[in-house]
């Protein structure tokens, strides 16, 4: 592939071994896919520092990066942590992972890592334009950035995104190049009562969305203009989660489909299909393994809560007290925690035995080593691997539905 | 007599090895234990086998974000596949064994895009020799 001088005298070794070991894996990887050029990112999200993802050999190449003097050199958030950054001890993890990702938050931190911790950088700190490359991990970050905002990157992850951030580029592959990013597959929504759906209802319909799917780009047609970013982003990491979706359109709404034409290019859909109200029920059915009996945990933040969330859930705590035979873990980031502080929210909800999960969540914490028996989660993506990541049956409701089950310790019918 | 199958290859290196075929996707984070090399999604075809030092057929990777740095623990702890053979390989799987490459100096040879269709042609069992190098495996 061609590189520029820059980039030449960076594999050489001119800039540095971070740089020249950084820029060697990017180039391996640009000449396995036939790039024919880098381009330069302006913003990274990693996912190699979270410690049940890259284990110990991700440690390993943390700290021979640190050694080597890494600094990256564009602006880089980190995604949520596999341990709580604040009151970790109430959570009754393994010592020895919390030693871990500590020592993985101490070498990111020295990096320049932004060190919020968190899997919505879009939301407030990491913040892309539309048009612009960047290298980012975690799938629903991907999917936000890619879709929403209409910056441009494929799915980084396992030291990819990390070397990027080292030195600012990426190779031109995928969904990088304008023509790989029009749609392929026509998603219509049918006969949904679309002005009444909820954030769970939203998460459902990605669900469906990313089973039809299967890895393609969807087009999709029938959501209205108005729909909030809360309700995309409930979405979009649904449809990561049972579809691999890195890229999806909503004709009318995201910015790479004003119109069908521009949607989908010169070409016509491979493919059509109308997802109606069975095949959301039909999600609802596939998320939840349980629908009734006691409950042992409930978590709420996946992705992490925004402010306008924790306040939703204050508003419904307000003077209650969650019934003693339930955990309920709250996942927020650092930024959005201090906010909720400031704001009186953490007074009200940690008063009713909420704990709250700052940067961090319960399916990239060792959750498992818990024993908990029954989840209950308004996020359709922790439904999906509550019971393989945390060993546990699930039931998928909304806030309202959640909060209704840590209060009485089981799920009202 | 061998069969010679050109591929595209991904990551260099020759390796030997026991053929473990599947049509099934297989995604390693979650799926597989990295510690001990054993399959533990019991969804899977594979579910109970032990992938290590076997030659790895199956059509592409799937789910999550985390294949390639399984990748990467298993071949420290000596665990790791001796090499992956897929009809299309995406970079979340090939960014473990470009990063064996890089920051353990070791081979982990990928091919993929195969000019025959392997799953007819190779067996469990088979031995089958990959090439990264100058792309193509060999049934041997």
């Amino acid at each position: 592939m061609y590189l520029t001088r820059e980039e030449e005298r960076i594999l050489d070794g001119e800039v540095g071994e971070a740089a020249r070991r950084a820029m060697e894996l990017l180039v391996k990887l640009g000449d396995a896919y036939g790039a024919e050029r880098m381009v330069e990112v302006s913003s990274c999200h990693l996912v190699s520092c979270v410690y049940n993802v890259v284990y110990d050999s991700g440690l390993e190449i943390a700290d021979m990066f640190y050694r080597m003097g890494a600094r990256f050199t564009v602006p880089t958030s980190l995604c949520t942590a596999s341990i709580p950054l604040e009151d970790a001890e109430k959570f009754l993890f393994p010592d020895e992972w919390v030693e871990k990702q500590l020592k993985l938050c101490m070498l990111y931190r020295a990096m320049g890592g932004l060190d919020n911790w968190t899997c919505i950088p879009y939301w407030n700190m990491n913040v892309p334009r539309y048009g612009e490359h960047i290298a980012w991990g975690e799938s629903n970050c991907v999917s936000y950035a890619n879709s929403v905002i209409g910056a441009r990157t494929n799915r980084y992850a396992s030291y990819i995104e990390l070397c990027a951030a080292i030195v600012g580029r990426i190779p031109m592959i995928e969904l990088h190049i304008p023509e790989n990013r029009r749609g392929d597959i026509l998603v219509r929504v049918k006969g949904l009562d679309i002005s009444s759906m909820t954030i769970k209802d939203y998460g459902a319909l990605g669900y469906a969305i990313g089973l039809v799917s299967a890895g393609g780009i969807p087009v999709i047609d029938g959501i209205p203009e108005g729909v909030s970013k809360r309700m995309l982003r409930a979405m979009g990491a649904a449809a990561a989660s049972s579809g691999s979706v890195a890229l999806y359109h909503i004709l009318g709404v995201t910015p790479e489909a004003r119109s069908l034409e521009e949607a989908f290019g010169d070409d016509k859909p491979e493919d059509r299909v109308e997802i109606c109200v069975e095949d959301v029920r039909k999600a609802y059915r596939e998320l939840s393994t349980i629908e009734d009996g006691s409950v042992d945990l409930v978590f709420l933040g996946c992705p992490h809560y925004s402010i306008d969330q924790i306040g939703m859930a204050a508003y419904l705590l307000r003077g209650r007290r969650i019934h003693p035979g339930v955990e309920v873990w709250l996942a927020t980031d650092n930024l959005t925690y201090t906010l909720a502080c400031r704001m009186g929210y953490r007074d009200i909800i940690e008063g009713a035995g909420v704990k709250f999960m700052v940067g961090s969540c319960a399916m990239n914490a060792p959750t498992y080593t818990r024993g908990f028996k029954a989840m209950a989660t308004d996020s359709a993506k922790t439904a999906h691997y509550a019971p393989m990541q945390a060993k546990t049956d699930v039931f998928y409701g909304s806030l309202e539905e959640c909060i209704r089950v840590a209060l009485e310790g089981r799920i009202a019918r | 007599m061998s069969v010679r199958i050109r591929c595209r290859r991904l990551t260099s290196g020759v390796a030997l090895g026991e053929a473990l075929v599947s049509k099934q996707p297989f995604g390693f984070w979650g799926e597989l234990d990295p510690y001990t090399g054993m399959v533990v999604d019991v969804h899977h075809e594979w579910y109970g086998r032990c992938i290590a030092g076997k030659v790895l057929i199956f059509p592409y990777g799937r789910g999550s974000t985390g294949s390639g740095g399984v990748i990467v623990e298993a071949y420290r702890r000596g665990k790791a596949p001796a090499a992956i053979v897929n009809l299309k390989t995406d970079f979340i799987l090939l960014s473990g064994p470009l990063s064996i490459e890089v920051f353990y100096g070791g081979r982990l040879p990928v091919v993929d895009k195969p000019e025959r269709d392997i799953f007819t042609l190779v067996r469990d069992g088979c031995r089958v020799r990959v090439d990264g190098d100058r792309g193509f495996i060999e049934i041997l």
